[in-house]
């Protein structure tokens, strides 16, 4: 038989029985949906910020300098290789009211100072209208200051407030709702303010040693290779502690995050296209039991395997192009349509096209889906004796293994799906374990499903049993060949285990954040001390008893350039503590809290080369030995150290800690500030925020219980996004569900018709019914609570380097979970059996 | 002319697993069937008269014994070689006709020539269909078609490729009187045109007097007898 026949007799055949392949489409559509939106989300928001590369970045390029402004060397440099530029000062202070009556207002900010040609590209919007130079200009005794909203509540002021900074009193001439160069704000931990450079003369802040970045943004000519300039500029001014962006990459933060929720994302959608998977396979072995009397007759007339195969092939692949292609590209459209929605609400540019790579990505994970869950039951039907498909006439669950070559074709499959998930995937490891993880939890459900039917069938002989009816007939059911009870169990089980994994992690989290951290942390972290403050404002503090404790430590921030001798760009390390700068400080001996897990602290009073003592979880993640050398740029200069000793470092107590302590006569004459940590009472907070404000106004005051809360909005926001694709799981899962019940129906009806017969009334059918999906329900709950608590131990344990809880609330929200969508899919579909006339259907049957 | 031996069975026995045990279908069975001979197959429900067809026609396995069909030890034959001789030299006829409810009388009568190779499928099949008189339905599908007309679908599409050897089973059984005896009319004279050699298994006893021979199963063994 030519191919072309093949074609041709496939798409007849398809004629009977497309109302099977519902469930299939449905599955396969919305799992590729899900998957196509997720894609074109992320390339909408890579569109937008190439497109507006410039504008996100402030200009065609942005240096750095941490703790200082460019020499007039760099600036001659800076003006040469630009056509204009602007310098913008970036730095954390205080505002405060000034005094009303008791009332007396104060909160962290982030400053922008500008000068007269910020912004150089895009502008700042302003309420009310007026040009950002009108609004920061001295005004008889004051410069004007812009403000957000955010900062207007939080202080009850109004436009046209006066605004204390530092020493100097501003008045705020409007706020701003956007403002460019957003690429370069990172995570802000205060309100935006800007600023007019010259008016901070006065102000008594950016004094030697404050912690503040100068950003230069440039303007270049467009035929200007990016490269070249970059290339020739930090050579020249190589050690000089610049940082160049460019509009090649000008926002590697937000892209890294964007990322990364595109990964997890897309994570929770193959999970959601597994369970469609499991919907495929279900309509596909309906569809086939269908064509059994055709396969037969088939084979009776001399039509192989192999031919059988390709026909039914030829169906199922046609079928999965349309639902898969329909959802991708609905996916990608869907997401033209909350375009402006979405851009009303996030805060970085989206530039919503037809992107054909999340389109093709999501079309070929779903067609692999399709494959890889259809070809089992193609196999097993294909392979089945003649007589056996016209003799039985209900679906058989008891599929059997495929021989050597179809299962290679099958590995052949997962294995191209699993270089797929690995190459879009931006973390190898988190993807191998999430590849594991489908697959241990697929292997693990499937056994427990035959766990499951072997003891119910052993448990209705018991005697007990035999005596509770509608138990009797709820576990024989469950213990029968027809397999729709795997289906319910697999489909429920995995989007179980997906809850109980999210559920688990964000309970551990939530944990971390808001029991222990309290406890141990200070109340506030004080920066930007200076030398000649510290004594008083210990002083000042300690005087009136409103603190327990307060530690100091001197503060500088480099970053790290070279490990060893050799640059760290060369070294392909990927690790936060090479990724920006660092905060580095000196002490003659170790504090209390922190223990030497390896070498020795150097003698006191010592004036040798300089050395290091490293944290040592960092170290050895570094792959750094006793011996090695650091070198660090500090306000442009390298400084090399060798390492002397590994110190325990706990990040999470938000206590005073460093990655690197220096031996003090390396750095004591460096210009650097004093960091502190305040332990006090919260009931004296805002006593202790007024003196600081006051008598220092240039120290400013993070609170950590508002980190930790800010941080916690951010998780509660990402989990809220968590719920939404947890939700979209447990719909794909409904469906499936409905098309693994909806395809036993007629056994059910039948079944029902003789009990009626037999003498069973409507009660002892519906009870047998809803008992079989408690216990359907509650057993992949167990299940899922036990594989998501293995899953969320390794994700807290290994990825997060935290300690692991066992959260039983979140356990038992599983379960009823499970036992609520087993028990409301499965009373639907008992309405027809309770209402049949058991005459209609067994006179029909006969 | 002493006529050619096209199946031959030796020892010929099925049996089937049960809750009660083993079920003996046939026992120890020994059949022929030369060229150009009609067999019906006789005897009580449950004798095996069916799962006999459906040894010969290589469609069951076997538990011992030896078939040969057409020279070839089936029992030996893999799933695809089985598949091979019977699109070559078999064609089935059953009691429900099983016609492909999703393609025409015309498709489903070219199948079997498509599989077997065959060039001008079209034609052929038009041919055929035109004998059985069904020349007026050949693009109707199974279900507008009547139940005489369905079996003379499925016996124009046993035929097609003009096979040596043609099984039916009760193919008269869904059939009312009348159309049945159409059937069998048609049948005969088809086989008898055909110069095929024809096994029947049948509960009517005018029909199996039509045939050459009547084979009578009786707890899994024949019982042979002559016209």
């Amino acid at each position: 038989m030519s191919n072309l026949s093949i074609i041709k007799f496939a798409f007849k055949d398809l004629r009977g029985g497309l109302s099977k392949f519902w469930i299939f489409f449905i599955c396969l559509f919305f799992g590729v949906l899900t998957i196509s939106s997720i894609g074109t989300f992320r390339e909408s928001i890579k569109e937008g910020l190439q497109t507006e590369a410039s504008e996100i970045l402030g200009g065609d390029i942005s240096l750095t300098l941490a703790y200082r402004g460019a020499s007039s060397d760099e600036l001659n440099e800076i003006k040469k290789i630009s056509s204009s530029f602007t310098e913008v000062i970036t730095f954390r202070s205080m505002v405060s009211t000034i005094d009303i009556g008791d009332e007396y207002n104060q909160a962290l900010v982030q400053v922008k100072s500008v000068d007269q040609k910020y912004p150089l590209i895009g502008k700042v919007t302003i309420e009310p209208e007026i040009s950002i130079k009108e609004a920061l200009k001295k005004s008889g005794d004051n410069y004007g200051i812009l403000v957000e909203n955010n900062l207007l509540e939080q202080l009850n002021l109004e436009v046209g407030s006066n605004l204390k900074l530092g020493e100097s009193l501003y008045k705020i001439r409007g706020t701003m709702s956007s403002i460019p160069d957003i690429g370069s704000n990172g995570f802000s931990l205060g309100s935006k303010v800007i600023v007019d450079t010259n008016s901070l003369k006065n102000s008594g802040l950016l004094k030697q040693g404050t912690l503040f970045e100068t950003n230069y943004y440039l303007k270049i000519s467009n035929n200007k290779d990016l490269e070249a300039v970059k290339s020739l500029f930090l050579k020249k001014f190589y050690g000089k502690g610049f940082r160049w962006r460019d509009t090649r990459n000008p926002a590697p933060g937000i892209e890294a995050v964007v990322n990364r929720l595109y990964f997890f994302l897309t994570i929770l959608g193959m999970s959601g296209l597994i369970i469609g998977g499991v919907g495929v396979s279900t309509s596909v072995t309906s569809y086939l039991n269908i064509k059994r009397g055709t396969i037969a007759t088939l084979k009776t007339i001399g039509a192989t395997n192999s031919i059988l195969t390709r026909i039914y092939l030829i169906q199922i692949l046609a079928m999965s192009f349309v639902g898969t292609s329909l959802g991708a590209i609905t996916g990608s459209y869907l997401l033209k349509l909350a375009e402006p929605s979405l851009n009303a609400v996030i805060p970085f540019p989206l530039k919503v096209e037809v992107f054909i790579q999340p389109i093709l990505i999501s079309l070929i994970l779903g067609t692999l889906i399709s494959l890889i869950f259809s070809l089992i039951p193609l196999f097993n039907f294909c392979d089945k004796k003649i007589t056996d498909l016209y003799r039985s006439h209900s679906i058989n669950s008891r599929l059997e293994l495929p021989n050597l070559r179809q299962l290679l074709y099958m590995f052949g499959l997962i294995f191209t799906l699993i270089i797929i998930i690995l190459l879009i995937s931006p973390d190898i490891t988190l993807a191998l374990w999430f590849i594991f993880g489908s697959i241990f939890s697929f292997i693990i459900l499937n056994l427990m499903s035959l766990f499951l039917k072997h003891s119910t069938k052993k448990l209705i002989t018991t005697n007990k049993i035999n005596k509770m009816l509608s138990l009797k007939l709820a576990l024989a059911s469950i213990g029968s060949e027809n397999g729709e009870n795997k289906s319910v169990l697999l489909s429920i089980g995995i989007g179980l285990i997906i809850l109980a994994t999210m559920g688990q992690i964000e309970k551990n989290l939530q944990f971390t954040l808001t029991n222990d951290i309290p406890k141990k942390a200070p109340l506030y972290f004080l920066i930007d001390i200076q030398k000649n403050q510290k004594e008083s404002l210990i002083d000042s503090l300690k005087e009136k008893n409103l603190i327990s404790d307060i530690k100091t430590a001197p503060m500088l921030r480099g970053f790290i350039t070279k490990i060893n001798n050799k640059d760290v760009s060369e070294l392909k390390i990927d690790h936060w503590a090479l990724r920006g700068d660092r905060g580095i400080t000196y002490e003659n001996k170790p504090t209390t809290a922190e223990k030497i897990t390896k070498g020795e602290w150097w003698p006191s009073n010592y004036e040798g080369p300089p050395l290091v003592s490293f944290a040592q979880n960092e170290a050895s993640e570094l792959g750094l030995k006793i011996g090695d050398t650091i070198t660090v740029n500090i306000l442009g200069r390298d400084l090399t150290g060798t390492i002397y000793s590994f110190r325990e470092v706990n990040f999470a107590t938000m206590g005073i800690n460093f990655l690197m302590v220096f031996n003090p006569s390396a750095l004591i004459n460096a210009p650097h500030t004093n960091i502190a940590t305040i332990y006090a009472p919260k009931k004296y907070e805002t006593e202790i925020i007024k003196i600081i404000t006051q008598k220092f106004p240039n120290v400013t005051s993070v609170s950590v219980g508002e980190t930790v809360k800010k941080v916690k909005d951010i998780i509660l926001k990402s989990s809220l996004i968590i719920k939404w694709c947890a939700a979209l799981i447990i719909f794909l899962g409904f469906f499936v569900i409905i098309g693994a019940l909806s395809t036993s129906e007629q056994n059910r009806i039948f079944e029902s018709s003789i009990l009626k017969t037999l003498g069973a009334s409507k009660k002892i059918i519906l009870l047998s019914i809803l008992l079989r999906s408690v216990i359907i329900g509650s057993f992949a709950g167990l299940v899922a609570i036990i594989l998501g608590a293995i899953m969320s131990w390794v994700v807290i344990s290994y990825f997060l380097n935290s300690e692991f809880s066992f959260f039983v609330s979140s356990a038992i929200w599983i379960t009823l979970t499970g036992i609520f969508i087993s028990l409301i899919t499965s009373t639907f579909f008992a309405i027809k059996p309770i209402n049949s006339k058991p005459a209609k259907i067994l006179k029909t049957i006969d | 002319m002493k006529k050619k031996i096209l199946i031959q069975t030796t020892d010929l026995s099925l049996s089937f697993p049960s809750a009660s045990g083993k079920l003996q279908i046939l026992n120890s069975v020994n059949f022929s069937l030369f060229e150009e001979e009609t067999v019906a197959l006789v005897g009580p429900s449950g004798s095996g008269k069916s799962s006999l067809l459906m040894l010969l026609g290589g469609l069951e396995d076997s538990e011992s014994g030896s078939i040969i069909v057409n020279g070839s030890e089936i029992t030996k034959l893999s799933e695809d070689q089985l598949t091979n001789l019977r699109k070559n030299t078999i064609g089935i006829i059953f009691q429900s006709f099983h016609l492909i409810p999703t393609i025409t009388a015309l498709d489903n009568v070219s199948i079997p020539l498509e599989l077997a190779g065959y060039l001008n499928v079209k034609n052929r099949a038009i041919e055929i269909l035109n004998e059985v008189g069904l020349e007026k339905r050949l693009n109707h599908f199974p279900s507008q078609l009547s139940g005489g007309e369905q079996q003379r679908v499925a016996i124009a599409r046993a035929l097609a490729i003009k096979p040596k050897i043609i099984l039916a089973d009760e193919p008269t059984g869904n059939l009312d009187q009348n159309t049945g005896l159409k059937i069998i009319d048609l049948l005969f004279s088809l086989n008898k045109k055909n110069k095929s050699s024809l096994v029947i298994v049948t509960h009517s006893t005018e029909l199996a007097k039509k045939c050459q021979r009547q084979v009578k199963l009786e707890n899994g063994k024949t019982i042979e007898s002559h016209r």
